[in-house]
């Protein structure tokens, strides 16, 4: 009789997993270990380290209590998960601007240890610059046209997966990508018309110090 | 020109690592939910059922106690076992349980330490919840008697102190589950009446003796680093005799740290349990079963691993505190001859809690004054007589 104990051998599929969460809760934990680290990669990038712990946690007990739900995807159980947290940073709006609002303020860079010389500085200075600007646009942006883009840009997702996660059309998904990349190409691409360059306040030598 | 997708990829692109706590905390959260869904009364009896298990090899000494002429039916446990494999397919990943051992290891570890204060007693109760299941070959009849013993042991930090035990009178489904009972040969004997409680043992002993009989174990000198404990588990050299010697079976390292979740340990430290959560962790086979309702009653999570006997041993844990709820196996000894005391296999659910108390709370009285233990006369031999 003994053959009948469970003997771990073989990986199951993530919608295997949640077909058996239904019947067993606890086989959902499987699904904790296997996607919170990447969800909560995702939300600190959008909401910051703070806001990210309470929204991991929050997606994992919605998708648990809502697992019943779900509709086997050959990507897995990711894009539902995504788009859990996705609803939440929306809910959480106003969090994810402040953040970005804050970027776009930081005042300009001034030069570092690391700058060995002029050239360098510029190329990290411009770059600062066209990371203030681009949080800027960012926060402009509409919540359905940042939703899909960080969801292509910053979880990976491809428009199939994007269309799961956000459940719209891929015609839609792919519509919001390319308008959103439009708005911050020509966003970014004016500030780098009047690139600016602050030597002006590379810091003294007391100040390096 | 600039990209906006590249440069879009590397803003805030540095790695957002989720930190061990806030892993923890979340987990938790993930946890107490499921633990809610627990009280749905047809997950619980599901899981109860599966995660019933059996092993020869580990016989903590509140069970010790007594046999009897059982033999196991062969449907019941069939049943049981179809339970598992459908809750807990074959092919599930460790990492689960494994995960959840780490994080109840981390909560261990942050628990306060037990100490005695001043004139304070060590007190500890054992609770073994019984269902035996009799067959007579001779008329093919079967029937099953449930019982609950109760131990409670005070002990000084000398080691000092005073134990007793009890067993309830047998409970049946049904007069005629009775009548079948009382006339299986032996077992008229070995369950009563007893009306209700007897007194079974009680004495008072100090210093090792006492130890031993209380069946205390003494951790105070093992490691609490989660390498050298696995070693000295491994190999059986913890210095502790009922547990280096664990017979070998496909499990022994599993049972050795069930017995030593189970205790009543000595010198403990939150250090020393959470390393035992870590051993647990490591071991292959283990798997998590679920929110888990103990005998008396109490929600935990529930692991198990294959054992020697029919059944998985499994000890169930409260993940809120790392601390142990119960231990369930089958003391499975073989049928024995018919009509004559001793063999056969019991299921069993084993608890234990310990606590520091006042020595007023110790109302037991001087063994001189206690009563004899039923059936002495008759059977010398049998625990606590003689």
């Amino acid at each position: 009789m003994m053959e009948s104990v469970p003997v771990a051998s073989v990986r199951l599929t993530d919608a295997q997993v949640m077909a058996l969460s239904v019947a067993d809760a606890a086989e959902f934990t499987e699904i904790f270990e296997r996607h919170f680290g990447p969800i909560f990669a995702y939300l600190a990038r959008r909401v910051g380290f703070s806001a990210a712990e309470d929204l991991a946690s929050q997606t994992f007990v919605i998708a648990f209590e809502r697992r019943s739900t779900y509709l086997p995807h050959p990507s897995g159980v990711r894009p539902w998960l995504y788009g859990i947290a996705t609803r939440l940073v929306s809910n959480h709006r106003r969090s994810e601007i402040r953040e970005l609002r804050a970027t776009a303020r930081q005042r300009p860079v001034n030069a570092g240890p690391q700058d060995t010389d002029v050239e360098q500085f510029l190329e990290r200075a411009a770059a600062e610059s066209t990371y203030q600007e681009l949080a800027s646009a960012l926060a402009d942006l509409s919540d359905d046209l940042r939703n899909t883009l960080l969801l292509f840009a910053w979880a990976d997702l491809n428009y199939k997966e994007i269309s799961v996660a956000l459940g719209i059309s891929l015609g839609t998904v792919g519509s919001r990508i390319s308008r959103a990349r439009q708005i911050l190409s020509r966003r970014l691409n004016r500030v780098e018309d009047s690139a600016p360059v602050h030597l002006a306040e590379t810091p003294s030598k007391e100040e390096e110090q | 020109m600039i990209d906006e997708l590249d440069t879009l990829q590397r803003f805030r692109a540095q790695p957002y690592e989720a930190p061990a706590s806030v892993v923890l905390r979340a987990r938790q959260d993930l946890l107490a939910v499921i633990g809610k869904e627990s009280t749905d009364p047809g997950i619980r009896s599901a899981q109860t059922a599966s995660s019933f298990g059996q092993d020869r090899s580990i016989r903590p000494h509140g069970a010790r106690s007594r046999r009897r002429v059982v033999v196991v039916v062969a449907t019941a446990a069939a049943a049981l076992i179809v339970i598992a494999v459908v809750l807990i397919p074959n092919g599930r990943q460790p990492s689960t349980a494994a995960a959840a051992l780490d994080g109840i290891a981390l909560t261990a570890a942050q628990q306060p330490r037990q100490t005695p204060g001043p004139g304070q007693y060590y007190f500890i109760q054992e609770k073994v919840s019984v269902l035996e299941t009799a067959h007579n070959p001779a008329d093919d009849v079967s029937a099953q008697a449930s019982f609950v013993g109760t131990e409670n042991s005070w002990v000084s930090p000398n080691g000092s102190g005073e134990t007793t035990q009890s067993w309830s009178a047998p409970r049946f489904s049904s007069p005629a589950e009775q009548t079948a009972w009382n006339a299986m040969p032996g077992a008229a004997y070995d369950l009563g009446p007893l009306n209700g409680l007897d007194v079974f043992y009680s004495g008072q002993l100090t210093g090792a003796d006492a130890m031993d009989l209380h069946g205390f174990l003494d951790v105070s000198q093992l490691p609490t680093g989660e390498t050298q404990l696995s070693e000295e588990i491994e190999n059986g050299t913890t210095g502790i005799h009922s547990i280096d010697t664990v017979s070998a079976g496909i499990n022994t390292d599993f049972e050795r740290v069930a017995l030593l979740l189970t205790g009543p340990d000595i010198g403990a430290t939150p250090q020393f349990t959470s390393a035992l959560y870590e051993v647990l962790s490591g071991l292959p086979g283990v798997t998590l079963l679920g929110p888990t309702t103990s005998d008396s009653g109490q929600s935990g999570l529930g692991f198990s691993a294959p054992s020697t006997g029919k059944d998985p041993t499994t000890v169930i844990v409260n993940p809120n505190t790392g601390s142990f709820i119960e231990l369930r196996y089958n003391d499975d000894n073989g049928p024995a001859p018919n009509g004559t005391f001793g063999g056969g296999s019991s299921s069993i659910a084993f608890t234990t809690s310990a606590e520091w108390v006042e020595p007023l709370q110790s109302t037991i009285a001087a063994s001189s004054s206690l009563p004899p233990v039923p059936g002495c006369a008759a059977h010398a031999n049998f625990p606590g007589c003689g």
